[in-house]
């Protein structure tokens, strides 16, 4: 940016904020140049005709509407040591624990604020992977975990750590701590997972609801995903990161940290999450949850890609697992299991590249990170991305979660 | 009582799970958050259903405000957020212009054409950069100081001047092109 475009714009903005302030119009203001004058028109015209207000319907009902709606808030907050309280405090509150499991929880506590200081445990809270404070943090949280009975409870509790893990991710990523960003992501879908087995393991009239509360989340870890590796010192947002990932060959940290986390192609992710003209790109938390599901499900389940098609005509979690009859009761199917060694992960046809409409074996493919792909990922879809291999697929209900991703 | 002063009463009494509070704190912004989503999304139904999941997620997100900024940049940024992953989930999505109302004490006739020199503008608006129609839109369709602009987008207000002169430049080219003349 030269100093000369600089003092252009400054003297633009200056007359753009004298205009505000004066309430003349662009073609009462004199002394300038014809040009800034146009430019000052157009933002006068934007002001004039840029109205609009919601509808008086939607006014009148959508208040009564949105109230309805509202969950209740998670448990109040102390004062103090903000993230670590919410963890004390949403066990006080929401879990009504009995005398003993109070008396319990509050020595250990009292003992952790003598070892080792309030300061100590406040800073535990913010530590992350590869300091010594981390596993103090974790601790902490699996003891606040285990006191909590109640479903929902837990399922906000780990939703809450896990944007912990997101954050603690984000800070490895910008050169905090020692860790690994790939141990901070697994980290993070452990976490999810253990959202999955509450909801897995609660009654069927629970886990919708709950399931609903984990679509909204993972949309929202979507975008904490995707600014992973965004510099926040750059003019790039979110949009222009999506573009730069998908109008090229570069991969996305995350989706190389699950590559190699899962074995499976970085350039299969980058074409799930980049989408195509016959099917949407997903987001990485999605993206993430099916690959653990598949790596967790082993032969026995259905692939990622399947998962995927299903939530990017959109399907919520809930529905889809519900389908695969992993709601609503304990699942032995869904304790860990892997299938062989890594590198032989199934290849049953469902794992075609979104956006491949090539033959059987083309391996040319579309451009960018199609090209990528190994031989490890063997396509054998002829039709487009996620709408072949629906022999599972039931009818959609409107159990869509916030994705909306389908309906635009 | 200053509107300052209402909007604190207002979040004190949310946080302590008073819904009716948070209703109020609602009316309070919609215009102004459904306006600004309005013209990124360009469809009333959208920016409807958006604006409603921007209330929610500040809803369950109140208890992390820490009042380092004012309430509009937090609730804008849970906004620009909202219509960004809306962006990202539906990429494929046709642009629509579908503005079914809009507020004016304008006659009729005049009405018409501010809509669709509404229309086009916004068409043109959706060939800026993301971060260009959002300075466009906070700055002169919502009338956010460039400070404000700044606070949202998160950037210095040196940055949105300059951000401000260039899309205008480039919006100003688009309505020559397309013999789009300024109301």
């Amino acid at each position: 940016m030269s100093d000369q475009f600089m003092d252009e714009s400054e003297i633009f903005a200056d007359r753009v904020d004298s205009l505000e302030a004066s309430g003349s119009t662009a073609e009462q203001y004199g002394g300038i140049t014809p040009e800034m004058q146009e430019l000052l028109l157009t933002t006068q015209t934007i002001r004039k005709t840029f109205t609009a207000t919601p509808s008086a319907t939607y006014k009148a009902q959508s208040r009564v509407q949105l109230i309805s709606k509202l969950k209740p808030l998670p448990a109040e907050r102390l004062a103090f040591f903000p993230a670590l309280s919410r963890k004390i405090g949403t066990f006080f509150v929401i879990s009504r624990p009995s005398p003993f499991r109070l008396a319990w929880v509050l020595l250990i506590v009292l003992v952790v604020f003598v070892l080792l200081g309030g300061g100590t445990a406040y800073a535990a809270d913010s530590a992350v992977p590869g300091e010594p404070l981390y596993g103090l943090d974790r601790s902490l949280e699996d003891i606040q975990a285990q006191l909590t009975k109640d479903p929902k409870a837990i399922v906000t509790l780990n939703l809450e750590f896990a944007d912990e893990r997101l954050i603690e991710a984000q800070g490895l990523a910008e050169g905090e701590g020692t860790g690994d960003f790939q141990d901070a992501l697994s980290d993070y879908v452990d976490t999810i997972d253990r959202v999955i087995e509450t909801i897995g393991t609660s009654a069927i009239a629970d886990s919708d609801h709950l399931s609903r509360i984990l679509d909204d989340a993972i949309v929202v870890h979507d975008v904490k995903l995707l600014r992973l590796a965004v510099d926040d010192g750059s003019e790039e947002d979110d949009e222009a990161a999506v573009s730069r990932y998908c109008g090229g060959s570069e991969v996305h940290p995350v989706a190389q940290s699950m590559a190699e986390q899962y074995d499976v192609d970085s350039g299969l992710i980058m074409n799930w999450f980049c989408g195509s003209d016959q099917a949407p790109g997903l987001g990485l938390g999605q993206i993430m949850l099916a690959l653990r599901k598949q790596d967790r499900l082993g032969q026995n389940g259905p692939s990622a890609q399947e998962m995927l098609r299903r939530r990017a005509e959109g399907e919520g979690w809930g529905r889809i697992w519900q389908d695969l009859g992993l709601l609503g009761k304990k699942n032995a199917a869904d304790m860990p299991e892997r299938a062989g060694p890594k590198g032989e992960k199934k290849s049953n046809g469902d794992d075609g590249l979104p956006g491949d409409n090539s033959s059987p074996g083309d391996e040319s493919g579309p451009p960018d990170h199609a090209n990528s792909r190994s031989n490890r990922v063997t396509s054998q879809d002829d039709g487009p991305p996620g709408l072949v291999n629906s022999k599972d697929k039931t009818e959609s209900s409107g159990d869509s979660g916030s994705q909306g991703r389908s309906g635009k | 009582m200053s509107n300052d002063q209402r909007e604190e009463q207002l979040i004190a009494q949310a946080l302590q799970g008073n819904r009716d509070a948070f209703g109020d704190l609602y009316e309070f912004h919609l215009d102004d958050v459904y306006r600004y989503i309005l013209y990124r999304v360009s469809s009333t139904a959208d920016a409807e259903d958006l604006t409603e999941q921007v209330f929610l997620k500040v809803w369950e997100s109140l208890h992390t405000f820490r009042q380092e900024a004012p309430f509009k940049v937090w609730l804008f940024r849970f906004a620009r957020n909202t219509v960004i992953d809306h962006y990202r989930t539906s990429k494929n999505a046709e642009f629509a212009t579908d503005i079914s109302s809009t507020a004016s004490d304008e006659l009729p006739e005049d009405m018409v054409r501010a809509q669709e020199t509404t229309a086009r503008l916004m068409r043109l608006i959706t060939k800026l950069s993301s971060l260009q129609q959002d300075v466009i839109i906070l700055r002169f369709a919502n009338g956010y100081n460039a400070a404000e602009t700044a606070q949202i987008l998160d950037k210095d207000v040196g940055t949105i001047r300059v951000l401000q002169h260039r899309a205008l430049k480039t919006l100003q080219a688009f309505m020559v092109a397309e013999d789009v003349v300024n109301e």
